[in-house]
């Protein structure tokens, strides 16, 4: 082993530095949400500014609670978020299934549709799909919310290459033994896709809870609508009250930030299984 | 043999559904053309009303008022009229003749009301009585002598305008008053109708069981007061229902006639076996042919058809009353009684119209097709929207009636759509059928196509409504008008596109985009160094790479309300970092130099993690030995960086860069919640603009327009990013 070097060391000193301000500074947000919720307005109104209350101040939850309808908004995007969550899992495994292990004439033509329509960027549809939602009359229902979303070609092709890397001897044992094409999928297939499945859900989950663009687009009440819509609603309405705008806010990072540390692993597989590298 | 029952029974089904749906829509067309039928004969009333009122005043305003002359006056009133009253201001007759009604005249609203007008207003008013509808006119004048005098005069509506409008539009006029009492022949009306009437002050209509079509109008007082009773038109539809049926025969026996064709198609095939498939597209053109027959040509025919019967016996209608009525220039009644535009022309100039907005400059297209009495019928567009026209010239004037053909138009289409549909399912069909008849021998083969496409339908239709349908539709959408309020959606051809480019503001948006995606290369500077840094199996680094991920995926509306927040001029965390090194307070959402940049701040935070991770995999793709071989030959960090690390990483980077451009091309959330495209549209990108345009403007084919030359940009975009990183960058991807 060679002896580090002055240079080395202090490389080493000078990076570790500057990841943790950046670390800190990709965490400031998060901080400044969660303490300014909890500040009197004219605390939040003083510079330099403050980083954390005098006095936590939970009324300013209270209030913000009264505001608006916030528990039919998290009740409307947990239930969309499930329901999502569900169709997609079976929509995604299922396809997923068929374009890897299954051998049909047509299948590699229709899994290069697939790739070309994941390429399509959303705005295309955005304005047809409303339309259609409209003409169906589904326009400020959960039909519109939860329907259009099913469908989710990155979670596809990430179950499918997944899949792939399966071995055959599986099926064939089971084949053997009189098994049929569903219970092979169901009983064998399934339970080993476990942890590709838990990536496509942790990121359809995050995903459906932070949508923002279509719940605004297809939803016009305030009984039908998610969560963020309602933040940003909200925000407009409150300009001037920025503790109970920061206590909403953080009413709704609060489910995001949990799931994001709890189901970590899965994210990053997803990232290393899209990006074309497969550990 | 299973061939070919399950050619006849598909035939069957769909015949069966298509058919009627068709019949279904077809009548849904018809009740909405009643309606407007319905519009004429009150066009008609209304018309009756005038000229009544238009003799009594010409009686009125033109002779000598002097109270001894009444009784000469009264008997020229009694020529058109079957009584006359005139009543001092207390009630009390001065003189009357004809038949009085038994009600109470001067108590009456319409008495009540005159009080309060000015002399020589008129009111006129209907009143259902025993035999039928009575109009009644008042007016408070002035005799001659200086006495203020209450006339009122009334004639019984029932024989003329009844057998008038019957023989317009040749349904049966019955008037049925408050209660329910029908005059005229015996039939019963359900009262649910009549209130849902009187509720709506707007016309119904009603099929009842034994096959009539009832339009049930609505009679108000003249201050849409109080019910007075309804008029109904009934419409025997059996000889319409009969047109229909035959319809259905002909279509069947065509229907018959080509399925045994496509049956003896396969028979053909049986004999020949596989190689005979090639005729079967022979043997199943008559059957596309019926079909695209029934649904592109008789069935738009048969609605054609009620249309131009619509289209008239409104034409004899305006021939015999439209100039009475249209020279009052009581246009607005006009519209909003016939629910037509109206336009006057004098000496080939445009006078007055209804349309709003300078729409009457833009007719074009005028296609004269016939004419009935002084009246000439023909087709016109006004801005690209179809209307039917009518022109009645008396003099140097010239009246137009318009009436938008939309709904026509719209029908048509539907129907003509659900043709193609149809045809698109059978062509399905047909080709699953000649597939399964080729693999006849190799029945487990055909059961795993079966099974494979059992678990793939539920992805694939989805694909199919939600991507392949809607790209379709937007691409019609790109060359129509299509606002959500306007029922017409006219194809405009290139005009949408033709705006686009000189639409200044979406150019603006789009030098917008470009310069937001600015924060790309820099944003991946950023991330490469820090997987460069971060790229060490320890705990610690561990951390750092959770929490730069952190912003990827919680980041959302939330995030961006506590920017807000931080990019406050005045108390955000900002400017008071940046003004401890002495930077000056910056308005960074306030101004249209910097509002831009802190969006562009924002983004990198939110997109360094994603870009970091995605690195990081390449990174830990490259073997450990060719460092190891690269420090052996004596070549220290910077080297091992340029001459392995990067190009190793090229294809690793043509993906972030590509897939970060796209991101960064549909930025929305941040721009929605912080700026709305402000201040000075220094923040409005492009799909932000488009947001504007389809939900604020609700121009949605102009909207679509801009998406697919968004898409169009990015495509070249992405093309010039695979030519910059090369070949061999993306073959690893495909």
């Amino acid at each position: 082993m060679t002896k580090r070097t002055f240079s080395q060391i202090s490389l080493k000193v000078v990076s570790i530095f500057l990841l943790t301000v950046l670390a800190i500074s990709t965490l400031l947000p998060y901080i400044v949400m969660v303490s300014s919720s909890l500040m009197a307005q004219f605390e939040i109104y003083s510079f330099p500014p403050k980083l954390f209350p005098t006095t936590p101040r939970f009324q300013n939850y209270v209030e913000m609670w009264k505001s608006q309808p916030w528990g039919r908004y998290i009740f409307n995007t947990v239930f969309v978020s499930i329901c999502v969550l569900a169709g997609q899992l079976l929509l995604v495994s299922m396809g997923g299934y068929a374009l890897s292990r299954l051998n049909f004439p047509g299948r590699d033509t229709i899994f290069r549709i697939f790739i070309g329509f994941m390429m399509l960027p959303g705005v295309v549809t955005l304005i047809p799909g409303f339309i259609i939602l409209r003409s169906l009359g589904w326009i400020d229902t959960y039909m519109a919310l939860i329907i259009p979303s099913l469908g989710n070609i990155w979670g596809m092709f990430l179950t499918r290459q997944y899949m792939l890397t399966l071995p055959q001897s599986l099926e064939d044992a089971a084949r053997i033994d009189g098994a049929s094409e569903f219970t092979i999928f169901w009983r064998i297939i399934l339970p080993l896709c476990k942890p590709v499945l838990a990536t496509v859900a942790t990121f359809t989950f995050l995903g459906t809870w932070k949508s923002f663009l279509w719940p605004l687009i297809v939803t016009r009440s305030k009984e039908m609508r998610m969560i963020e819509v309602g933040i940003a609603m909200f925000a407009t309405q409150y300009t001037i009250d920025y503790p109970i705008q920061l206590a909403a806010a953080t009413l709704s990072s609060i489910p995001l930030i949990v799931v994001y540390f709890v189901a970590q692993k899965w994210l990053l597989q997803g990232i290393k299984l899209s990006s074309g590298y497969e550990r | 043999m299973y061939a070919i029952s399950s050619v006849v029974f598909f035939t069957a089904v769909l015949f069966v559904v298509s058919i009627l749906y068709t019949e279904q829509s077809v009548m849904k067309y018809k009740e909405d053309l009643e309606k407007e039928s319905l519009r004429t004969s009150s066009f008609v009333l209304n018309s009756f009303l005038y000229s009544f009122e238009k003799r009594v005043s010409d009686i009125l305003l033109k002779e000598d008022l002097s109270i001894s002359r009444l009784d000469e006056l009264n008997q020229k009133f009694l020529q058109f009229c079957s009584f006359v009253v005139w009543m001092d201001l207390d009630g009390n007759v001065v003189k009357d003749l004809g038949k009085l009604p038994a009600d109470d005249l001067y108590n009456d609203l319409l008495v009540q009301t005159v009080l309060y007008e000015d002399y020589g207003t008129f009111l006129t008013d209907l009143y259902p009585l025993g035999e039928g509808l009575q109009i009644r006119t008042a007016m408070i004048l002035q005799s001659s002598e200086g006495e203020d005098l209450v006339f009122v005069s009334g004639t019984m509506l029932q024989k003329e305008f009844f057998s008038e409008v019957e023989q317009l539009t040749q349904r049966k006029v019955f008037f049925v008053s408050k209660a329910g009492e029908i005059f005229g022949e015996g039939f019963a009306v359900d009262k649910d109708v009549l209130k849902k009437a009187s509720e709506s002050h707007s016309p119904e209509i009603h099929l009842t069981a034994d096959g009539k079509l009832l339009t049930v109008i609505p009679i108000f007082d003249f201050q849409e007061w109080n019910l007075k009773g309804f008029i109904i038109n009934c419409l025997q539809i059996e000889p319409f229902k009969r047109s229909i049926f035959r319809l259905q025969l002909i279509g069947f026996f065509l229907f018959l006639v080509s399925s045994i064709s496509l049956v003896v198609g396969i028979l053909v095939v049986a004999r020949k076996g596989a190689r005979g498939l090639r005729f079967l597209p022979l043997f199943s053109l008559p059957l596309f042919l019926t079909v695209l027959y029934i649904f592109i040509f008789q069935i738009p025919g048969t609605m054609q058809r009620e249309y131009a019967n619509y289209v008239e016996s409104t034409a004899k209608v305006l021939s015999d009353w439209g100039n009475i009525y249209l020279e009052t220039g009581r246009f607005e009644d006009v519209k909003k009684v016939m629910n037509v535009q109206v336009m006057l022309s004098q000496n080939g100039r445009i006078v007055s119209s209804t349309f709003r907005g300078g729409l009457s400059q833009t007719l074009e297209n005028w296609k004269s097709k016939y004419e009935i009495g002084n009246v000439e019928v023909g087709q016109v567009h006004v801005n690209k929207v179809r209307y039917t026209y009518w022109k009645m010239t008396s003099g140097e004037r010239t009246f137009i009636v318009l009436k938008e053909e939309t709904p026509l138009v719209n029908s048509v289409a539907k129907v003509r759509l659900l043709g193609m549909i149809v045809v698109a399912v059978f062509v399905m069909f047909l080709w699953v059928l000649s597939f399964a008849i080729k693999n006849a021998e190799r029945p487990r083969f055909l059961r795993a196509t079966l099974i494979g496409y059992i678990f793939l339908a539920p992805a694939l239709i989805h694909l199919i409504w939600w991507a392949v349908g809607p790209v379709a539709f937007s691409m019609i959408l790109a060359f129509q008008r299509w606002n959500v309020v306007d029922p017409a959606k006219p194809f405009v051809g290139l005009d949408n596109f033709r705006e686009l480019f000189r639409d200044k503001l979406f150019w603006n948006a789009m030098k917008n985009t470009a310069l937001f995606s600015l924060q790309v290369p820099i944003s991946m500077f950023f991330s490469l160094l820090v997987a460069i840094a971060v790229n060490r199996p320890t705990r610690s680094m561990a951390l750092l790479r959770t929490v730069y991920y952190l912003p990827v995926v919680t980041a959302g509306v939330s995030t961006t309300i506590v920017w807000r927040w931080i990019f406050n001029r005045d108390f955000g965390l900002l400017n008071y970092i940046l003004g401890i090194f002495g930077v000056p307070k910056i308005p960074w959402l306030t101004s249209p130099n910097t509002a831009l940049i802190a969006i562009m701040l924002l983004s990198i935070w939110q997109s360094l993690g994603s870009q970091m991770v995605i690195f990081l995999a390449g990174l830990q793709s490259i073997p450990q030995a060719f460092y190891e071989a690269a420090s052996i030959d004596g070549a220290n960090r910077f080297q091992r960086f340029s001459k392995i690390t990067l190009p190793l990483l090229k294809p690793t980077t043509m993906f972030v860069f590509i897939t970060s451009v796209i991101g960064s091309f549909q930025v929305f959330t941040p721009v929605y919640v912080l700026t709305q495209g402000g201040p000075l549209r220094s923040t409005d990108v492009v799909f932000y603009h488009i947001w504007e345009a389809a939900w604020i403007e609700l121009r949605m084919g102009y909207a679509a327009a801009q998406s697919w030359m968004l898409f169009l940009v990015l495509l070249i975009l992405t093309y010039f990013q695979f030519k910059l990183f090369g070949k061999e960058s993306w073959q690893q991807y495909f």
